[in-house]
């Protein structure tokens, strides 16, 4: 059993438990779905193990992307924030270690993700901040109880219902990010 | 059935926040891209059509989503599931056991994906599943954490 590794923004790198194609085997149609993934995606064990299935990987870079990405919206920093909360409250070191680094890069602010990874979900937070890990968390929960408290949390910050939803569309895709993570493969430090 | 909507998300919902989800096009036409791909006629070959629609219904009732349980307790008897597969599946159940493998599995992912390890994978492939297939049924499961999460928001800010 390899070290377990605490939450960081140290860089990792993910091993899988399964078999991870190798570029020379790829159909034309693999190779074609890894391209459009990420630009590392033909270098990555994580994406060279998903294109097992191709219709599943393009269908979820395409949907990653269309949330994660967009410009319109709520802000960047805060969607890496609620990825990063729900990656903590699931277990998943990797997911987090990528996203804190992502909000710490948006939001200019790398003392509070490092604070947060380091105190945990309950830690003393600005009100902003506070409204997102919670409403983040409650629905990332199996069965996801965010409710109408989590929802006037976060308009209490003045945020429209449209902003709202992409949150929410964030911890949706992290529920499926950290799923894939956590159970094909581990985190290990970059060598 | 008349005007049943196409979009899966507002079958899922009865339409709550239907107005708020088409602000985001490009998200709602990728959700229903995802429904194909996943559950569709281009989903992976190396799982059944009954078995992938049993293992949705069984992740429907882990969320406890009443409509999902509906929707997929249809598809499921479409793709050729008996009744008894459809009852034994909506309690989390299957007789046969490749399909048992493959609910396990999908219910560590609903639930506890962190308990996930090689000899969980191993016991996929014990039980016949291709390793195509143990991506495959990661890939569902995973999905459809996403697709109920974001039926309970729509719902949620729709109310």
């Amino acid at each position: 059993m390899a070290e377990a590794i605490p939450f960081t923004m140290k860089m990792l790198e993910w091993k899988s438990w399964s078999d991870p194609m190798v570029l020379e085997d790829c159909s034309e149609e693999q190779i074609a779905v890894l391209e459009e993934s990420d630009p590392v995606a033909k270098t990555h064990e994580y994406y060279l193990t998903l294109v097992r299935d191709p219709a599943a990987l393009l269908a979820r870079s395409r949907l990653f992307n269309a949330i994660m990405y967009s410009e319109e919206g709520a802000p960047r920093a805060e969607k890496e924030f609620a990825a990063t909360a729900e990656s903590m409250l699931n277990g998943c070191v990797f997911c987090a270690s990528v996203h804190a680094r992502l909000y710490s890069r948006y939001a200019k602010d790398r003392p509070t993700m490092q604070a947060f990874l380091d105190t945990g979900l309950d830690m003393e937070l600005p009100d902003r901040l506070r409204a997102i890990a919670d409403f983040a968390t409650a629905l990332a929960a199996t069965p996801p109880t965010a409710g109408q408290a989590h929802v006037d949390a976060l308009k209490a910050e003045g945020m429209t219902a449209e902003e709202i939803m992409d949150i929410a569309n964030a911890v949706a895709m992290f529920a499926w990010a950290n799923r894939l993570m956590l159970t094909l493969g581990a985190p290990q430090y970059q060598a | 059935m008349l005007d049943e909507p196409k979009d899966t998300l507002a079958r899922l919902t009865g339409g709550a926040g239907a107005e708020i989800a088409a602000a985001r096009p490009a998200v709602a036409a990728a959700m229903e891209a995802s429904q194909e791909a996943l559950l569709g006629e281009g989903s992976s070959p190396h799982l059944g059509m009954a078995e992938k629609h049993l293992v949705a219904l069984a992740v429907a009732a882990w969320h406890a989503d009443a409509g999902a349980v509906a929707l997929y307790s249809g598809t499921a008897a479409a793709a050729g599931a008996s009744e008894a597969e459809i009852a034994a599946a909506t309690g989390g159940n299957a007789e046969d056991p490749r399909l048992a493998a493959l609910m396990a599995h999908a219910k560590m992912l609903t639930f506890a994906p962190a308990d996930s390890s090689t000899a969980k994978l191993d016991e996929l492939r014990a039980a016949g599943v291709s390793e195509d297939g143990v991506i495959a049924v990661s890939q569902l499961a995973a999905y459809l954490s996403h697709q109920l999460r974001a039926a309970h928001m729509l719902r949620l800010l729709g109310a």
